[in-house]
């Protein structure tokens, strides 16, 4: 166990923004959560006695009828937007002063540093090179991941769980965008703290050693089967891909319909907004962990082979 | 909506609203306060935090100031000594006498020129004034398109010319009164230009006039700062006003054209002080220091070069010694540690061979060569000879390819214009065919110009170890082996470096080199010698000036070639004697073209003579140039057969009696392990330093070291050590020289390799101040040029030696070459190793140290030295004695460079001497009888015996003789020089035999001190320029006539007379 | 303050007691300063502490301030709805405009100097270290906060119905903070900013169809000296040209753009009714049969 290669990692500046990250994230995933968990007992209740659901004020917030229903944006808003904004600039400032933003060596183009990393925020797409080939890890996820969350509120068809924090209302919803922002929060972990050298896996606490070699045949799908045209490979290629998205379509589907609400939910939605969903679902929060264990677990490099993509 | 009720309202009725009626005011104040703190914090950064140099230049001005003011007084005592001295009391009361009798006049003129100036004053304003209006008009009158405009303008100018100006101007002499005076611009301007012109006056008067104190002062000046060290106590108390007024500020060089901002002395502030200060005077803080090396910084004035171009560093950054010593993981130059530091100088003066001011980088410089690490790596420049040679046989090729080329083209041209229809065209074809043949002629005669070029390289063309062709004829057997296991215990501090060899690597490695041997033709049997006499001359022909000899304590000698006491353990007697006589002699004449050795049958299949001598030195198969010595810096020493057979007996009487050698070695005649051992030797580079068998043409096996101080940190291989250089901070380009030199398989440690993979780099057994030497060496050699965009060496910084700055470094590389220096004084403050030597500490022994060279050029005659060295007996036939002085019992050896070597070497000595090049000699009046007579009479006057101690020529005077023989003189010596020598000999060098005060000075000229031969009446010539005529235009046979008078010396110093070491002069 | 009638009278009363009015006029707009003209020119209403309409325009009449509602949902002003995300994040972003165009006053983005800038920036501008770390550490702390925001606001479900669209403008947003991110990464031109835009800028060469080592785009005639990566980086190598692009996108165009989408953000969110919550919860059983198509 290498403490200080450890330490190394984690205290380099710019890594400190995920340390951040891995701290805000989990806090503020309770913090709603928790609020959630109040407004699922609220609903409960008032579904259980309508008279009472005619008359409650319907939040978890305490409520008189005395008490004005809204307020002066000046001062009650404005006094804490000037708060916040007042202990922003402090913790920007002690952590300007504290840390200083990093300058390596003038550019040169002649010495390739190892490992070069893209920014955190980008690494996540830098380990999909991993398992994707540069045109999609670089160019069509992101596309995809973009298009994803632009088209995520005309997929959702949910007409409850508008303006308050739920899980009951609003499973599917949830799962599916937290399954997402997990899955990029954990490219990036990975990629910043676990990649070393030569990109190479080196579990936490393992001395980043740029001389290390490690034995890594990478097979391809029909190798397995010991497929070896063009044509074949290209066939079972198609096969096993379908195969995935029949099974995981089905898998998913089998979840979105669980529980009377998702039915109905189910209901409503058009044909279109739930093929969308389908895809995005099976190739991004389904596909992308499938492809990542095959590769992790056995070796397997490509699924799809033709002449001119692979996947 | 609800209306916003006022929260006073029916408090009792409900409760008090968590968000109308909670105050926001507590954590407001908190984060307010949090916010100050945080402003503060970042304010203390920025002032304080970031500015440590504040506090030290405080410190300095209190300590700096104490320091000068207990100088102060010492200055003061001083001052007052020098002030005491009459010399200077008689100056004072000159100045004040002249300025006394200088005062009338001076007010005088004062008084004038107050009044001219006054004048002047008065009638500047008005003048200028109308000069303006006028030139205006003139350009009206210039740009007026219209004739009258013309005319009304000149008009108009003539009005303005005409004035009248009203100046009142007092008179010359002030006191009568003012008169008004009404003038036209002509009269302004004449009183204007009068006025000027007498000031002018004035101004030269009061100069000529102050001209004699003036001239007094500076004499005071002068005699002052000569008499006093250091700083004059006004200096100081200049010091101390500054210390007053000094302010806490960044002190920075900013140094435009360099893009270099440098900063360093806003904490090293004493550096550029014109006092000397020790981390002692500063209170034990070495950050107030001067500069150690005052001189070096008057060539290198910081505010033209900064301070990181020599010493890296981050000359920008202040705010912490980490960040301004550039000690940190992205700084590509981190300051150089103190024992390195000259490794700075390298970066710029990469091509100077000897740097006097770096001692260590020069060291380390010699150490590259001396060790031959040049063998295996390649370092731009060191192994000038390996690739000048290259480079030589290359162009020949690619000559020989055009030349073929343009024959072919040639006879096409011919045949065209045989097949030609028409005459003119034909003539054509002829014409191109006839440019054609005179470029293969061309082309002749650059061939035979590299040819000679390649013949003199491959003259000079040396290999660090020995020839280990001739292995069977010089060595024994099985002393091989245990030489290859540890060459250090067998011979400490020998150049063979320790290979890390396994025992059959060794069998291997041995049995290859023994079969790869020549095995004849055996040098010619030799009779034993005297081992008594052999010692002798061993230790004063000159042989301990390179060679070693001796063990332990018991070492003397020099480190340039072997230590010899253990030689009669390894070597053949025969080929001793032969080495001895003549080391360049060469078992068999090699041709690089064939790359082989070539034998008598070579020869005579082509019907000729088995001789490779300069004169034949080409291959009898192929006439390219032959390699016809040993490669070998070795010189002959000229000994007879006798003296080497001596010598040789001597040597061979070295050994250790218990000395065991291994008795089986039979398999050294293994033709199989030959086999393996040639890979070995050819893996570890054996060929670079020897000369091998099939080997000859071996490349080098090291990785090139010219820029190893830049290259970037992942390209040097720590293997498995990086994390723990990292941990240890010797992850650095210094931690890995050191660490590689002291033992170069340290980056192998822990590493599963196979034999062959194993780092080759063998182990040189450094001291620890040669490794830093070496070291050093290679931290500075860095990427000059180009040091990444943005910090670059500014290409105006890199030194390019240029004319005789560049004649001497050139010189440089052939003296330390053959290590002239082990015998004379070349550099000033260097000792020979043969003045170390016991032996020459003994007074009588002094004399027979050789000749130091410092100004050698101002005395000899260039033409001259070039034959001397090029032949130093100066004759053909009788060899076995110097030239020059033959009354030295070390012998100057003769060399055989090449032309080329002897003309570097010769412009080198010019160079040293500062001697104009080309040297014409100046023409000395012959003397006509009268000045004969007497300069002979003074020649050899009982009061000036000149030919007591010069050499004659005659044997039985020369064998006391301490000096070079007059008839030498002429061509041998510059007269300018001469004249001098014979007036002040102890001057030029101190401790020489030759008397001092011969002369005295008499009005313009030189006489003679002691009584002059009654011939001299009346002459008023310079008697040093007569004799030195005479000495010009001495013949033998005067000579001879002349030491007929002589006695000869007298019989008390017959004493040592037998011995070689004869030539002691008697006193 | 209009002219009462005793200072007529008072104004007989010679000049020193008209000295002395003035005098006691200049203590009372001392005492009471928003009685001034001065004060009332420069806030438009009359401020009184609890009158609800006075409060309400000081919100309207007010520039920076009228992108607020005048009132509010009581609730929403509870940090636990909004955790504040989005707010701090658009302060970030004025954080980052200020000490952005404070270093540009220092920095040319130029291959010989921009490294040196630096340097400068780092040893010699005052304050110029605390600018730089500020600069950097505000853009990573805005990304952050942009992730939490858009977190917040699904956790809410506030990006649905009226206000899908303004959603995907944030998404737009929050491209183009990456952007301005990653654009800047190249100004010190030192390796680390070095490689990192080599090995961003190296995927674009996969692109498909436009890059020249993408998908059909060799066979599309993509080459490294037309591609989409040349067309990023003004070169087939991260040089000169690519650190000016970075530069001007980042100093200029992309602010510029992400400037207007914060604009259509922030009027959107007004538009569409405010902030989303905290809404009065919704019953399953009270699910309306679906809206005709």
């Amino acid at each position: 166990m290498d403490w200080a290669q450890l330490w190394h990692i984690v205290s380099l500046p710019d890594n400190l923004p995920i340390v951040a990250l891995a701290v805000l994230v989990p806090f503020y995933a309770w913090y709603g959560l928790r609020q959630a968990r109040k407004t699922d007992q609220l609903i409960g209740t008032l579904e259980a006695n309508p008279e009472m659901a005619a008359t409650h004020h319907r939040k978890v917030h305490p409520w008189q009828p005395a008490w004005a229903r809204e307020v002066q944006v000046w001062p009650y808003l404005l006094r804490i937007e000037f708060l916040a904004a007042v202990i922003v600039t402090a913790v920007l400032l002690v952590w300007s002063i504290t840390l200083d933003a990093p300058l390596e060596e003038p550019a040169n183009p002649n010495h390739t540093m190892n490992p070069s990393k893209a920014p955190w925020y980008f690494v996540g797409l830098q380990e999909m090179l991993v398992y994707f080939d540069p045109w999609f890890a670089g160019v069509v996820l992101p596309t995809l991941i973009i298009i994803g969350l632009m088209a995520f509120p005309y997929i959702d068809a949910n007409p409850l769980g508008v303006g308050y924090y739920t899980i009951r209302q609003r499973t599917v919803a949830l799962a599916s965008f937290g399954i997402g922002f997990l899955m990029w929060l954990t490219l990036i972990f990975i990629g910043t703290f676990i990649r070393g050298p030569g990109w190479m896996w080196f579990s936490p606490g393992r001395t980043w050693d740029h001389t290390r070699v490690v034995y890594e045949t990478n097979r391809n799908l029909p190798d397995l089967f010991g497929i070896t045209g063009p044509w074949g490979k290209a066939i079972l290629g198609i096969i096993a891909v379908g195969a995935f998205y029949a099974v995981a379509g089905w898998a998913s589907h089998k979840l979105v319909t669980r529980g009377s609400l998702n039915q109905k939910i189910y209901e409503r939605t058009n044909l279109l907004q739930y093929a969308t969903f389908q895809f995005f679902a099976i190739t991004i929060l389904a596909g992308l962990p499938a492809k990542m264990l095959l590769r992790l677990l056995f070796r397997i490099k490509y699924v799809l082979i033709t002449p001119w993509v692979n996947i | 909506m609800a209306r916003d009720v006022n929260p006073g309202a029916d408090r009792q009725s409900t409760g008090p609203d968590p968000i109308v009626d909670k105050s926001l005011s507590g954590p407001l104040l908190i984060a307010a306060f949090v916010m100050f703190l945080a402003l503060g914090w970042a304010l203390y950064a920025e002032l304080y935090g970031g500015r440590p140099w504040k506090n030290h230049q405080r410190r300095f001005v209190s300590l700096y100031t104490s320091y000068l003011k207990k100088l102060r007084p010492r200055q003061l005592a001083a001052e007052k000594a020098a002030f005491a001295s009459p010399e200077l009391q008689k100056l004072e009361e000159q100045l004040t006498a002249a300025e006394r009798s200088a005062g009338p006049r001076l007010s005088e003129i004062d008084r004038q020129l107050t009044s001219i100036r006054h004048r002047l004053a008065i009638l500047k304003e008005p003048f200028q004034d109308a000069r303006a209006k006028i030139a205006a008009l003139t350009y009206e009158l210039e740009h007026a398109t219209s004739a009258n405009g013309k005319r009304s303008i000149r008009h108009d100018i003539e009005e303005a010319k005409k004035g009248p100006f009203r100046v009142a101007l007092p008179p010359e002499d002030g006191k009568a009164l003012i008169v008004p005076a009404s003038l036209t611009f002509g009269e302004l301007e004449r009183r204007f230009a009068e006025c000027k012109s007498r000031e002018a006056q004035l101004i030269a008067q009061q100069n000529e006039v102050t001209s004699e104190s003036r001239e007094l002062r500076r004499k005071r000046n002068d005699y002052l700062s000569e008499r006093l060290v250091g700083l004059t106590q006004q200096q100081i108390d200049g010091l101390l006003r500054k210390m007053n007024e000094f302010r806490v500020e960044i002190k920075q060089i900013h140094i435009e054209e360099a893009g270099l901002v440098e900063r360093c002395e806003s904490c090293h502030l004493g550096i550029r002080e014109p006092v000397t200060m020790t981390a002692a005077d500063m209170g034990g803080n070495p950050l107030f220091v001067s500069h150690p090396v005052k001189d070096l910084m008057a060539i290198h004035d910081p505010n033209r070069f900064g301070c990181s171009p020599c010493h890296n560093g981050n000359g920008l950054a202040v705010s912490s010694v980490r960040k301004a010593h550039g000690n940190y993981e992205h700084w590509l130059w981190p300051l150089f540690a103190k024992e390195n530091t000259e490794a700075g100088c390298l970066q710029c003066h990469f091509k100077d061979r000897v740097l006097e001011h770096a001692p260590v980088l020069t060291r380390g410089r010699d150490l590259y060569e001396l060790k031959g690490c040049a063998g295996c790596h390649r370092y731009e420049g060191v192994d000038r000879d390996a690739d000048g040679v290259a480079d030589v046989r290359k162009e020949i090729q690619n000559l020989q390819t055009r030349q073929k080329e343009s024959r072919l083209e040639m006879d096409r041209e011919i045949k065209n214009g045989d097949q030609a229809n028409s005459n003119e065209e034909a003539q054509k074809h002829f014409a191109r065919a006839e440019n054609l043949r005179v470029t293969v002629s061309n082309i002749d005669a650059m061939i035979g110009e590299l040819e000679q070029k390649s013949k003199f390289l491959m003259q000079d063309l040396k290999k660090i170890g020995p020839n280990l062709k001739d292995v069977r004829l010089k060595l024994r057997r099985n002393w091989l082996p245990v030489w290859l296991r540890d060459p250090h215990a067998f011979r400490p501090g020998t150049k063979m470096p320790k290979f890390r060899l396994t025992d059959d690597e060794i069998r291997a490695i041995s049995a290859f080199i023994w079969q790869s041997g020549l095995d004849g033709p055996l040098p010619v049997p030799q009779a034993k010698g005297d081992a008594a006499k052999g010692k002798e001359l061993f230790e004063t022909r000159g042989c301990l000036a390179c060679h070693s000899i001796g063990e332990g304590d018991q070492r003397i000698g020099g480190e340039f070639a072997a230590n010899l006491s253990r030689l009669g353990e390894k070597a053949n007697y025969d080929y001793i004697v032969r080495w001895v006589h003549n080391p360049r002699e060469r078992t068999r004449p090699y041709c690089p073209h064939e790359k082989r050795d070539l034998g008598p049958e070579d020869y005579s299949r082509h019907g000729l003579p088995f001789v490779a001598d300069p004169d034949h030195s080409s291959c009898p198969n192929d006439g390219s140039e032959l390699q016809i010595q040993n490669m070998t810096v070795m010189p002959s020493l000229r000994l007879s057969t006798e003296e080497s057979r001596d010598i040789a007996t001597y040597l061979m009487g070295l050994k250790h009696e218990y000395a065991a050698y291994p008795a089986d070695v039979s398999y050294m005649e293994d033709a199989s392990l030959a086999a393996r051992g040639k890979q070995m030797v050819g893996r570890y580079g054996c060929a670079s330093c020897h000369e091998i068998k099939t080997l000859e043409e071996a490349p080098r096996i090291g990785t090139e070291l010219t820029r190893e101080g830049s290259k970037p940190m992942e390209q040097l291989d720590f293997g498995l050590l990086e994390h723990k250089a990292r941990k240890e901070g010797w992850y650095s380009h210094r931690g890995f020289v050191e660490r590689k030199l002291n033992d170069p398989a340290v980056y192998d440690q822990g590493r599963e390799k196979a034999p062959e993979d194993r780092l080759r780099m063998p182990n040189v057994q450094l001291t620890q101040a040669d490794s830093r030497a070496l070291t050093t060496f290679l931290l500075g050699s860095v990427d000059s040029p180009f040091r990444g965009e943005f910090r670059a060496i500014p290409a105006q910084f890199r030194y390019l030696p240029t004319d005789q700055q560049r004649d001497l470094q050139e010189g440089w590389w052939v003296i330390k070459k053959y290590n002239c220096m082990g015998c004379h004084t070349i550099q000033v403050g260097q000792k020979s190793v043969l003045s170390a030597l016991p032996r020459y500490q003994d007074p009588d022994w002094k004399e027979q140290l050789p000749p130091s060279l410092l100004q050698e050029a101002a005395r000899t005659n260039p033409g001259w030295l070039a034959r001397f060295l090029s032949n130093p007996a100066l004759s053909e036939e009788d060899v076995h004695r110097n030239g020059v002085r033959t009354y030295l019992a070390a012998r100057m050896p003769t060399f055989n460079f090449s032309p080329n070597e002897v003309r570097i070497l010769v412009r080198f000595f010019e160079a040293a001497a500062g001697q104009p090049n080309p040297y014409i000699a100046l023409k000395l009046e012959p003397l006509d009888e009268r000045e004969r007579l007497m300069s002979r009479a003074l020649f050899s006057s009982q009061a000036a015996p000149c030919l007591k101690c010069h050499l004659t020529g005659d044997e039985r005077h020369d064998r006391y003789a301490t000096a070079p023989n007059f008839l030498m003189a002429k061509e041998r010596l510059k007269p300018s020089w001469t004249a001098r020598w014979m007036l002040d000999p102890q001057a030029i060098s101190p401790g020489t035999a030759m008397p001092s005060g011969l002369f005295h000075r008499d009005g313009d000229r030189w006489t003679f001190a002691g009584p002059t031969p009654n011939v001299f009446k009346g002459y008023n010539g310079d008697h040093v320029q007569l004799l030195l005529r005479y000495m010009f235009e001495l013949t033998p046979e005067e000579q001879r006539r002349l030491t007929r008078a002589v006695p000869t010396a007298p019989t008390a110093a017959t004493r040592q007379s037998e011995t070689v070491s004869s030539g002691v002069r008697s006193r | 303050m209009e002219p009462d009638p005793n200072n007529e009278q008072k104004a007989g009363g010679g000049l020193l007691a008209r000295a002395r009015e003035e005098v006691k006029e200049l203590r009372q707009d001392l005492k009471e300063p928003q009685k001034t003209q001065l004060w009332k020119s420069v806030f438009r209403v009359k401020h009184e502490r609890t009158d609800p309409r006075t409060r309400a325009l000081g919100v309207l009449s007010n520039v920076f301030l009228h992108l607020h509602p005048a009132r509010i949902n009581r609730d929403a002003v509870r940090y636990s709805y909004t955790w504040g995300m989005g707010g701090i994040t658009f302060y970030l972003f004025l954080v980052l405009t200020v000490t952005g165009v404070l270093l540009m006053f220092y920095y040319h983005p130029t291959k010989l100097q921009a490294f040196r800038d630096i340097l400068f920036l780092e040893h010699d501008v005052p304050f110029g270290r605390l600018l730089r770390n500020m600069h950097r550490w505000a853009a990573h702390l805005m990304i952050i906060t942009l992730w939490l925001h858009m977190f917040r606001v699904v956790l809410t479900g506030s990006y649905k119905r009226p206000r899908e669209f303004n959603w995907c403008v944030g998404v737009i947003l929050l491209v183009l903070t990456l952007l301005l991110s990653f654009t800047g990464y190249l100004l010190p031109d030192d390796q680390l900013g070095f490689w990192a835009v080599t090995v961003g800028t190296n995927m674009a060469r996969a692109t498909p169809l436009l890059g020249s080592e993408g998908p059909l785009g060799p066979q599309l005639g993509m080459t490294p000296f037309n591609d989409v990566r040349f067309a990023l980086l003004g070169g087939s190598i991260v040089d000169a040209n690519a650190l000016l692009r970075a530069y001007i996108w980042h100093c200029i165009a992309i602010p510029l753009i992400a400037a207007v989408f914060m604009g259509v953000h922030f009027w959107r969110v007004r538009k569409d009714g405010g902030i989303s919550g905290p809404a009065p919860v919704m019953l399953e059983s009270e699910i309306k049969p679906p809206p005709p198509k």
